[in-house]
């Protein structure tokens, strides 16, 4: 990949932390207002920190063809006095680390103090984005033929990986399998069963290459976390888990939006190659200083790519790792341990990076992994996308 | 090679794209060539993404490529395409060096780096590109 300009480590890295989490049910029909959602895991995050809505100053969210509501609009609903930083990020999945990163350059900066970061959607009851037909200048080159959501567009670049790769379909299942076994572990996941590879197989197709199974749920519900200074972090409830290094990044030709895949050069590479050399650059440390990964996976490919792309494993060996069980709990790299959006549900990543949190903080019950200090996470499958380090202080 | 394809969705039409439609609705498969770096691209739009400067004019293609990658779509997303399932659509690698998507024309299963020919067929009025075996492969 062509690289552009790359920097020395950002300042603002090592002086933030995320404390608490706060997350709503994960179901299929809320029954309540996206905004009801959004504050009840807010206001769950603020308890789990052991701080008062007084005290939070910024807020930030992410969402995608108007399936949520704006900052201003938690900020009203909490009570927050006196908001100083607020951002609405019109992203999907790409988002979760990139907002937490924005959010620690706001408090480094001193822009901000307390910020909350949240993703609430009724994703399943209201606009499903695997479904929504949306109006984008790119449309006009996949809508007409049939080539109309996500599922299809990660689709055509699992198959390209999967041919690179000398593998077949059926490999995929090898993803499902390892979450699956996570996920009857994790209360909250939408999906609890675990699966054979036969059960597998046996699943129908969505979108050749990929089954029923290696599709993410989408579910309604809500996730947040608080970002903080380090120092304000320490005197809180919980252990603060440090935001070590943090990256967004595409290559060229990301397309005109984020569905807008075709000019993408290779699809075996998605973000997560494009921002490896900054991440590991940004924190000093490597794939290889890592304890767990938690990866984005709205769809079974993604997490491969990931793991490739930001050489936890080499190319190419990314679906013979997860098969070795390398990444079950006693695997040389545990990989989302709450089951990923596969099982848990789909909040757009923040779930991924809220189990992040609860792991460096021995909070993973079942799942816990033992000793973990070090967590890579993830946000995003295709051309754009964001990562951050995390550690224990 | 029939293309049989039964839902549609009408494309947006637009300022940077209107004349690569009008060009297929006069059966001509174009894309977009830099007057300036030689960079060719596809889809149209008004800077190259390669060098970035405004000296983008459309040219028309041969239409033969190489089968990138592809999906079979078995559960239609958008009810428009549920008569249609299953479908196969390809990201097709022309010999002029732009990616398109198309529809595979015919029931023969794609391969990787098959030779295939576009083929410009019109659902509801509405010209669209896909393709087929290419004969001289």
């Amino acid at each position: 990949m062509r690289r552009g300009p790359t920097s020395d480590r950002p300042t603002y890295l090592g002086q933030t932390a995320i404390t608490g989490v706060g997350y709503t049910d994960l179901e299929r029909a809320s029954r309540r207002s996206v905004l009801s959602l959004a504050l009840a895991a807010c206001r769950r995050a603020l308890e789990d920190s052991g701080i008062d809505a007084a005290e939070v100053d910024g807020i930030s969210t992410y969402s995608l063809y108007n399936d949520s509501v704006a900052g201003q609009a938690v900020a009203n609903g909490l009570g927050i006095p006196r908001l100083r930083y607020a951002l609405d990020l019109n992203l999907g999945g790409q988002a979760p680390c990139f907002a937490v990163m924005h959010a620690a350059m706001a408090i480094a900066s001193g822009a901000a103090s307390n910020v909350l970061v949240y993703r609430a959607l009724n994703g399943r009851s209201g606009v499903r984005i695997g479904s929504t037909r949306v109006s984008s200048p790119s449309a006009q080159y996949r809508y007409p033929m049939g080539l109309t959501a996500y599922p299809q567009y990660v689709a055509m670049w699992a198959r390209r990986y999967l041919i690179e790769s000398g593998r077949s379909p059926d490999d995929l299942a090898e993803v499902v399998l390892a979450q699956r076994r996570y996920a009857a572990l994790n209360d909250r996941a939408m999906v609890r069963s675990q699966m054979s590879k036969d059960e597998y197989l046996a699943e129908p197709f969505i979108v050749d290459p990929f089954r029923t199974p290696d599709c993410t749920i989408e579910v309604d519900g809500a996730c947040a976390v608080l970002v903080t200074s380090l120092d304000r972090a320490r005197h809180m409830n919980l252990r603060p888990v440090i935001i070590q290094g943090a990256a967004w990044a595409t290559g060229q030709r990301p397309g005109t939006d984020i569905a807008d895949v075709l000019a993408w050069p290779d699809y075996t590479t998605n973000c997560s190659a494009a921002l490896a050399d900054d991440l590991w650059a940004s924190c000093g440390m490597g794939p290889g200083d890592m304890d767990l990964a938690e990866l984005y996976d709205c769809f079974s490919s993604v997490p491969l790519m990931a793991m490739e792309g930001l050489g936890l494993v080499d190319r190419g060996e990314a679906i013979d790792f997860v098969r070795a069980g390398e990444t079950w709990l006693d695997g040389a790299l545990p990989v989302n341990t709450h089951g990923g959006l596969l099982c848990e549900g789909y909040l757009h990543g923040m779930n991924t990076l809220a189990e992040a949190v609860l792991q460096l903080q021995g909070r993973g019950g079942a799942r816990q992994v033992d000793g973990a200090k070090t967590c890579v996470v993830t946000s995003g499958a295709l051309m754009d996308g964001s990562a951050l380090v995390l550690s224990v202080d | 090679m029939p293309c049989r394809q039964h839902g549609l969705i009408h494309p947006e039409i637009d300022d940077d794209s209107r004349e690569w439609w009008d060009r297929l609705r006069d059966e001509r498969l174009s894309v977009a060539r830099c007057s300036s770096c030689g960079h060719r691209f596809f889809p149209p739009a008004p800077t190259c993404p390669s060098c970035g400067r405004e000296a983008c004019d459309l040219e028309d293609v041969s239409g033969r490529g190489s089968v990138y990658s592809w999906v079979t779509v078995h559960r239609a997303l958008d009810p428009v395409f549920g008569d249609d399932v299953p479908y196969t659509v390809l990201a097709v690698d022309l010999d002029e060096g732009p990616r398109i998507f198309g529809r595979l024309c015919g029931n023969a299963s794609p391969e990787a780096g098959q030779r295939v020919l576009a083929v410009i067929y019109a659902v509801k009025g509405q010209p669209l590109v896909g393709f087929g075996p290419d004969p001289r492969s």
